[in-house]
């Protein structure tokens, strides 16, 4: 292989694999900041999360328009052409992710101090979900099939953690006052954000297995 | 299942000690297009002037192993090599219309296969222009010289010339490289309503081309067949890491 032969296409390759790890990082991040704010009930913290969400919307515009471009100018085929359909679909998963993160941040806003009594239920996802983030970027960045597969299995602990919860919820809420419903409510739909975004996970495993052999598999 | 019009198994052809092509097996199905790719001096063009025997033309060229063609050895000798090249065409890169009319372009083939009857070469040469897509173009200016035309409209005169023998393979060697973005079109175009009713084999230098035209690639280099399957396949997910690299532009 000669090393320099498609140099403008490789730079454009490579500052689109550049944008994806800072986006994963980002959401990372954002995930990190959302469960601290809600172990702290940080108001501000969580505030803040909302106003830069718009941020992440914009790493996947230009992530997207980037693409666009060496589509258009390099008519990249093969491994180059899966690269980059890939990392628009991982970039609109992560664009999702970090909405439900947003959404959680709103639930601190509309939660008080005093009703709060769910939070450890949603907690339980924060050990969870952040291994995953690791873990889907180690993938990602490493091209890693067997890396990817870890996260299908590291979102079944996730899967059954929330159906557990549900069941729980439905079997409280028959005696529940109108009050603790509501709250109930709320958190419920909390965790199915949460439990979404570990799907999300899930798909951008697909799309790593996808990017290295070429074949489309359904996993979960 | 497809049928094999070619059936080429372990094909080497020597020009003196050069070895041009290195044992190649490989099947040319019937009413597909199928496309010869790899960097220069890789074979390809060498591998199409086989099927045709047009390597029977210089002297120090030597080949072995077999060529089927619609299931009869085609390369021994005895065989009927006029008939051979009457059924298998030829369109190469540079259009080389011949320094006569339109319509004499178009009969030339014909009458030398003994067609006199004035009636028959026009219907002959009426029925080759349609199917190249150029009737409409020139039915006016029959009896202009072919050189009065554009580069694209000689291409498909060409085209046009090799379809009134009634082949049933047109070889291409680079048909559209010398031709602008429009007439490459119009030829890419004009293949895909020719596949129906004959076989084409094509070489291109132009991977877009290959991806979009052909049913089947054959990736040659260094006078190896590297890797033959479906279009599709070649361009998505090649098996050979040559062919990937080949491809995507990282060497050649």
């Amino acid at each position: 292989m000669e090393k320099d032969l498609r140099k403008t296409f490789e730079l454009s390759l490579k500052d689109l694999k550049d944008k994806m790890i800072e986006m994963f990082n980002r959401v990372e991040q954002v995930y990190k900041s959302m469960f601290i704010a809600l172990e702290k009930m940080d108001v501000k913290l969580a505030q803040d999360l909302i106003d830069h969400d718009k941020e992440i919307n914009e790493m996947e515009d230009s992530i997207n328009e980037t693409s666009f471009l060496v589509i258009l100018k390099q008519c990249p085929v093969a491994r180059d052409l899966r690269m980059i359909l890939t990392a628009i679909k991982i970039a609109n998963d992560l664009e999702r992710m970090a909405d439900y993160a947003t959404n959680c941040a709103m639930y601190i806003l509309k939660t008080n101090q005093v009703h709060k009594a769910y939070n450890d239920e949603i907690l339980k996802y924060k050990e969870y979900l952040l291994d995953m983030l690791v873990t889907i970027k180690k993938a990602y960045d490493e091209n890693d099939v067997s890396i990817a597969f870890d996260v299908c299995d590291k979102d079944d602990r996730v899967d059954s953690l929330y159906r557990k919860q549900l069941d729980d919820f439905v079997e409280v809420a028959k005696t529940m006052t109108d009050e603790k419903a509501e709250e109930a409510s709320r958190a419920l739909l909390v965790i199915k954000q949460l439990e979404r975004a570990g799907d999300h996970m899930t798909n951008i495993a697909e799309h790593i297995i996808y990017l290295k052999g070429g074949k489309l598999v359904e996993l979960n | 299942m497809m049928k094999e019009v070619f059936k080429i198994e372990g094909l080497s052809l020597f020009y003196k000690d050069l070895q041009a092509i290195k044992n190649i097996d490989l099947d040319i199905y019937k009413n597909q297009i199928t496309a010869l790719i790899g960097p220069s001096g890789c074979g390809k063009s060498t591998f199409i002037r086989c099927l045709n025997r047009m390597n029977d033309l210089i002297p120090e060229a030597r080949m072995e192993g077999c060529i089927r063609f619609d299931g009869e050895e085609c390369q021994v000798t005895g065989y009927d090599v006029i008939g051979l090249r009457k059924k298998v065409g030829m369109v190469f890169q540079k259009p080389n219309p011949f320094p006569m009319s339109i319509f004499d372009n178009v009969a030339y083939g014909p009458r030398q296969q003994g067609v006199r009857n004035k009636e028959v070469l026009k219907e002959i040469v009426e029925k080759a222009l349609k199917q190249a897509a150029l009737y409409e173009e020139v039915v006016d200016r029959l009896n202009d010289s072919a050189l009065t035309l554009s580069g694209g409209q000689q291409q498909r005169l060409c085209i046009a010339r090799a379809l009134a023998m009634e082949p049933e393979v047109i070889l291409m060697d680079e048909p559209t490289s010398a031709l602008d973005p429009i007439a490459t079109q119009k030829i890419e175009t004009l293949l895909e309503e020719l596949k129906k009713e004959y076989t084409i084999i094509i070489v291109t230098h132009s991977m877009q081309q290959a991806a979009r035209i052909s049913d089947y690639t054959a990736f040659f280099y260094m006078g190896e067949l590297i890797e033959y399957d479906k279009t599709n396949v070649i361009f998505s997910v090649p098996k050979n890491k040559q062919t990937e690299d080949y491809v995507t532009g990282r060497f050649g």
